[in-house]
């Protein structure tokens, strides 16, 4: 009996323990919306427009544009291509507008908008048994690359200082930040100045297109998506801009036309300097790169007799 | 040890077969082939005539002959499927094609494994024993029939067997002379298309994928009631006729005719009238005593009018655009799925082949010319396209035909095209040109085998063509009417009734 009560006393001290195996976690992880390689999406729903569909008939096609990167769309173009022998849009135009916003911690799935084309199929003329007409989606905006970086900043160029709290060595980001153009990697390099106690930081940032569409100077996006011509120097083109810690940098150059393949290199500098008396430190270094983009989608749908 | 050496120097059995089955490999491709009437049936004759020659070789080397036996008898099984090819529907003999199949498969078989082993002679006796044979066996029944036919008991006669030979050879050398016919006439428009290709001036295309008609008129070979005819009754010959059309009835006119001037109607009717489907047994009967004694060419020959219709996609994009496209090497066509698209033609006699040239089609500026445009109207049965009566070239709006060189072609609007037409087409889409009249009544446009047209385009409106899109999807088509005549003949020997007393 004895023993009985001692195990019972025990038993209602032990449920007052807490252990760390047993420990509740009540705190959740924010969501890492700076990642990615993407931008705004242009997707077909599923089973839109049907795979074939019959001469005189109407159908619908439904076209998701979800923006999966991390800066708000408010004023993208979309246009459409679709062969106007065999199909008719009602009342709608194969040009529009869209704002979708980007991906946040409240929502860090980004937005997305449905857009609906109701098409009605011709006749096929006589004898063809079907056609398989073309449709292409293109959807053209403007948008912007951020990248917050920590970058390790050592004034101490002929390295004789002991105990440093960071070394500047290359940085590599193959996950993107949210945007389809990326900065790829950061190589800090601290060069000595030309006034004593000072050193110049210079940052060598590759950047890539990791995205499906095309790159263009961001004023003109919405020649993107008509039939007009852009002219040769607006292919590819990207406004770089950088800041370190509340310094802006000097990019050279500010307007780079990203190579087709393989990595661009821009370079950016505080050419004012940094005194040498802060020694070494870690710092934020914030790169932006400003572009319009286009991502086009095309689908077949078969018209047949009835 | 010399013997020893020469045992070692035969060749084995297992290459023996191996090259024969090579050598039946293409034996039956030379057959189907040849069936097709195409033109690549030229190139395969060409290829199979390098391959035997290298058997040939290799058979030489195998067997140390310095003879030329290797060559003649290689020669010779190349010929045999061509031959027979070519006479293969004068032949009606099933087994005799059977036979000659077998043999001509096997036969460089045989003659290499036993050519190896020096007894080719007696190979060739027993081969040749065995031919007569069959021979006898399959034309035993044609033998009684015409014993019968002349009231000759049966019994030990060769005078029976010489005169049905004789009988036999006439029908054999009409064959000759209707296979070299229609030999000479395939090889022109072999040759006609050969050039065509030759000079860069043919433009091909894919018959209709989602077709699952085959649209025309199809006639079987001519087959004869009798094994053999008498003056005393009458001649029947038959066939089934069959026919699909959609979207416009089909008239055919058919007419039956002996030696090209003995015509009779043929039965159920001369004019059949199809609306969608339809399958018919066509005989044409000659009375008795209409045909006289002795070998008669019999033809049956179906007329009709028909329409073929042809379509390429295209892509067409903003000259500077794809420009700037390809110096960034970007592809202008990413994610299309089919960037080269072929020209696809509507089921029937003629095929209607396309070429835009390389795709996407850079458009300039109004007024500037656009690539020109191949199209080739070919003739792709065994038939003849007796004459062209409308061909029409539908272009997108803001293009414009200028002048074909050498060809009257005129812009007509929607409402001139064929009626069943007009629905599908749209004066606000695309701009209808015809050849006119005058161009379709040259000689060139009657009987026609081949014929390329390459059409300088002009841009009249770029705005137009493009859209709002970076790259327009845009079609052109051609429609062609024409007269189309399918033929089949046979020979029917009518041999005298004689009384024995």
């Amino acid at each position: 009996m004895k023993k009985t009560i001692a195990l019972l006393v025990l038993l209602v001290l032990v449920s007052g323990c807490q252990t760390g195996l047993f420990q509740r976690k009540d705190t959740m992880q924010l969501p890492e919306v700076n990642i990615g390689t993407q931008g705004v999406e242009p997707l077909f729903i599923q089973g839109t427009p049907p795979r074939e569909v019959f001469e005189g008939s109407a159908f619908t096609m439904m076209v998701n544009l979800a923006n999966l990167g991390t800066r708000d769309v408010d004023d993208g173009i979309y246009s459409l291509s679709y062969e106007q022998q065999y199909l008719y849009i009602a009342g709608q135009k194969n040009q529009g507008r869209f704002v979708v916003r980007g991906k946040s911690i409240f929502n860090p799935q980004g937005e997305e908008r449905l857009l609906n084309f109701a098409f009605t199929t011709k006749s096929l003329g006589p004898q063809l048994q079907g056609y398989p007409v073309t449709i292409t989606f293109n959807a053209c905006y403007p948008y912007v690359t951020n990248a917050p970086l920590i970058v390790c900043i050592d004034t101490d160029v002929t390295g004789k200082k002991p105990g440093k709290v960071c070394t500047p060595q290359p940085q590599t980001f193959p996950r993107g930040q949210g945007a389809p153009v990326a900065v790829m990697s950061v190589e800090t390099k601290i060069l000595p100045h030309e006034m004593p106690n000072r050193a110049r930081p210079e940052f060598v940032i590759t950047i890539k297109n990791l995205g499906s569409g095309q790159v263009m100077a961001s004023q003109l996006y919405r020649e993107a998506c008509s039939g007009r011509p852009l002219g040769e120097d607006a292919w590819n083109v990207v406004g770089v801009s950088a800041t370190l810690s509340d310094s802006v940098l000097t990019c050279a150059p500010e307007t780079i036309k990203m190579k087709q393949q393989g990595d661009t290199r821009i370079v950016c500098t505080q050419p004012e300097g940094i005194e040498t008396r802060l020694g070494t430190y870690t710092a934020p270094l914030t790169v932006t790169l400003d572009y319009g983009y286009i991502s086009s989608i095309t689908t077949q749908v078969n018209i047949v007799k009835q | 040890m010399a013997e020893a050496s020469t045992k070692e120097e035969k060749p084995s059995p297992i290459a023996a077969i191996g090259l024969g089955v090579i050598i039946f490999a293409f034996h039956i491709f030379d057959l189907l082939v040849l069936r097709r009437n195409t033109l690549v049936s030229f190139t395969i004759i060409g290829v199979t005539f390098a391959a035997y020659l290298l058997f040939a070789i290799m058979a030489r080397g195998l067997l140390h002959d310095k003879s030329r036996n290797a060559f003649i008898w290689f020669g010779a099984m190349w010929l045999v499927p061509i031959v027979m090819g070519l006479f293969a529907k004068y032949v009606q003999n099933v087994p005799v094609l059977g036979m000659i199949t077998i043999a001509a498969a096997y036969f460089p078989l045989f003659i290499f494994y036993f050519y190896s082993r020096g007894a080719l002679t007696t190979f060739l006796t027993i081969y040749f024993i065995a031919w007569v044979a069959g021979l006898a066996f399959c034309y035993s029944a044609d033998l009684q029939q015409y014993a019968s036919s002349q009231n000759i008991k049966l019994g030990f006669n060769p005078m029976l067997t010489y005169e049905y030979l004789v009988s036999w050879g006439k029908n054999a050398i009409m064959s000759l002379f209707t296979a070299a016919g229609a030999t000479w006439t395939m090889t022109q428009s072999e040759i006609a298309k050969t050039i065509s290709a030759a000079s860069g001036d043919y433009y091909s295309g894919e018959v209709d994928s989602a077709a699952k008609m085959r649209l025309g008129v199809y006639i079987d070979n001519l087959k004869a009631s009798e094994r053999m005819f008498y003056e005393n009754t009458p001649v029947t010959i038959y066939t089934t006729m069959r026919a699909e059309t959609i979207d416009k009835p089909l008239d055919i006119n058919v007419v039956c005719e002996a030696d090209g001037q003995t015509r009779v109607k043929p039965r159920p009717k001369e004019v059949f009238n199809v609306i969608t489907s339809d399958q018919s047994d066509i005989d044409c009967i000659w009375g008795k005593g209409v045909l006289k004694k002795g070998t008669h060419n019999i033809k049956l020959s179906a007329e009709f009018e028909f329409t073929t219709r042809s379509y390429i996609k295209s892509y067409i994009m903003n000259r500077d655009r794809l420009r700037e496209y390809r110096r960034q090497n970007v592809d202008p066509l990413q994610g299309i799925p089919d960037k080269n698209p072929t020209a696809i033609y509507t089921s029937g006699p003629v095929r209607i082949g396309m070429n835009l040239g390389q795709q996407p089609i850079p458009l300039g500026n109004g007024g500037e010319a656009l690539q020109s445009w191949g199209v080739t109207i070919e003739n792709l049965w065994d038939g003849k396209i007796e004459e062209i009566t409308n061909v029409m070239f539908f272009v997108p709006k803001g293009l414009k035909i200028t002048n074909i060189e050498g060809v009257s072609v005129q812009e007509v609007r929607c409402d001139a095209v064929p009626e069943e037409e007009r629905e599908s087409c749209d004066d606000n889409l695309v701009s209808v040109y015809a050849l006119t009249p005058e161009e379709l009544a040259l000689p060139i446009y009657k009987n026609l085998v081949t014929k390329s047209f390459r059409i300088p385009l002009e841009i009249s409106d770029p705005e137009k063509v493009l859209g709002k899109a970076p790259v327009a999807v845009q079609n052109f088509k051609v429609t062609a009417q024409y007269r189309y005549l399918i033929e089949r003949t046979t020979p029917i020997t009518v041999s005298e009734v004689t009384v024995s007393a």
